[in-house]
């Protein structure tokens, strides 16, 4: 549990939270969502109508833009073998750097996001639905990049094929965090799809958490 | 099939490996190796580039699976499946040093030994950054460092990480004269305390160590 700590707050040390770098998928995000009402027009019950979705693709967009390096800056410098070697499982391993992953990078964005809502002129009850939504939906889209990082650790520039990889897995969660959205502006319950967004983030914790393992473990022979 | 007998006693104490074999890319790079260190002893690996040094020494720090062979550290089997578990025992110098250009030389080492399970004690790391001549460079960013300045900070780790067995790869890489007699000094202190070093390098440190030529071209 130790060792785990010290990682978890390694890692939190090399985000350097509130620094240049982390806020470049941060303002991604923003930037992205910004572009939205330029490309449909500012009519308000389309911005309205798209908002949850739109919120949703730039999320995990600015979430994948930083992936690719989740195991890849580690394995480049040979602090990789350190991390093997700390005698930690590589099953915890990954489960360290997925959490503070997401707690240096995922979190602000899900902060930022009802300031996005508020700019598509989502109302307050699809705010509701798009925070929870992306607080427990969220966690899929890291440990499923995860896996897809573990798997393309050794390829240069190998942050497209990441893309490509992990993109297609995102399609659950988009879903559900959409449709989690477009049914509290319904006035439906919202509580269906987050439930699911809950469960696919869960097993997505075990595929990712395994499958980046056995990718790593891979990449060490 | 025990063709070779084995007269010693069952080893209790040091690094003893059984005829290990390590494959590249389905090359057997390392054929029915053994090796044997007593606690106090250090040992060079010499051979010409190709010839299995770096493969040898990552796969007894657990980094390479082995094809076949046993591992043993005082006694105890280290092998888990195919791979060596020695990470308890073992400090292990490759050639990426793993060193993060934005933390301090102090960051960086407290980050290894929390890893390490263990409470930062910075006196500690700031004995290990004076042995290897980095003192004042405490808590500038790695990022200003030189070549050999980098490759001391990463002797500093080895000596931190306080494990019995010391397995180095081209430790003095870069280190200008001077630097490597600090690295002897630091290297015989370590085998003095009844330490053990593994090292693959093509200089003379200046100390008896056993010599263990992997042989020419394979």
């Amino acid at each position: 549990m130790k060792r785990f700590l010290g990682l978890l707050a390694r890692e939190l040390q090399l985000h350097q939270p509130l620094s240049g770098g982390n806020m470049v998928p941060l303002s991604f995000f923003v930037i992205t969502v910004i572009l939205v009402p330029f490309g449909v027009g500012p009519e308000p019950g389309i911005l309205t109508r798209i908002a949850g979705g739109t919120v949703w693709v730039a999320a995990l967009l600015a979430v994948l833009l930083t992936l690719d390096r989740l195991y890849q800056a580690d394995r480049d410098d040979g602090s990789l073998d350190h991390l093997v070697m700390s005698g930690l499982p590589l099953e915890l391993l990954v489960l360290a750097k997925c959490i503070a992953h997401w707690l240096a990078f995922t979190l602000p964005v899900i902060i930022m996001a009802p300031l996005m809502g508020l700019l598509l002129q989502l109302p307050l009850e699809g705010h509701v639905a798009l925070v929870l939504g992306l607080l427990v939906g969220s966690p899929a889209l890291t440990f499923l990049g995860s896996a897809g990082a573990a798997l393309v650790v050794s390829i240069r520039r190998g942050g497209l094929l990441l893309a490509l990889l992990v993109l297609p897995l995102y399609i659950p969660v988009l879903i559900f965090g959409a449709s989690a959205v477009e049914a509290s502006l319904l006035n439906r319950s919202m509580s269906d799809p987050l439930m699911l967004l809950t469960a696919f983030s869960l097993l997505s914790a075990f595929i990712g958490v395994v499958g980046s393992s056995l990718a790593l473990r891979l990449e060490l022979s | 099939m025990s063709t070779i007998s084995t007269p010693d006693p069952i080893p209790t104490s040091g690094l003893h490996v059984r005829r290990i074999c390590v494959a590249r890319a389905g090359n057997l790079v390392i054929d029915q190796q053994d090796l044997h260190l007593t606690p106090g002893s250090g040992m060079i690996l010499r051979g010409p580039n190709g010839r299995g040094k770096s493969t040898l020494l990552r796969a007894l720090s657990g980094l390479l699976p082995l094809t076949s062979g046993d591992v043993l550290i005082d006694g105890e089997n280290m092998m888990v499946g195919d791979r060596v578990e020695s990470g308890r025992h073992v400090v292990y110098l490759g050639h990426s040093l793993g060193l993060k250009p934005a933390l301090t030389a102090l960051e960086w080492l407290a980050a290894h030994i929390r890893m390490d399970g263990r409470q930062v004690v910075e006196d500690d790391m700031l004995d290990a950054l004076e042995l290897v001549g980095l003192g004042p460079r405490a808590d500038d960013p790695i990022q200003g460092f030189s070549a050999g300045q980098r490759q001391r900070l990463a002797l500093a780790r080895i000596v931190v990480m306080d494990r019995p067995i010391w397995l180095l790869d081209e430790p003095t890489v870069g280190l200008d004269v001077a630097s490597v007699a600090l690295f002897s000094k630091l290297v015989a202190a370590h085998l003095q305390k009844g330490g053990m070093m593994l090292a693959a390098t093509h200089i003379d440190f200046g100390f008896d160590a056993e010599i263990l030529d992997l042989g020419g071209r394979p």
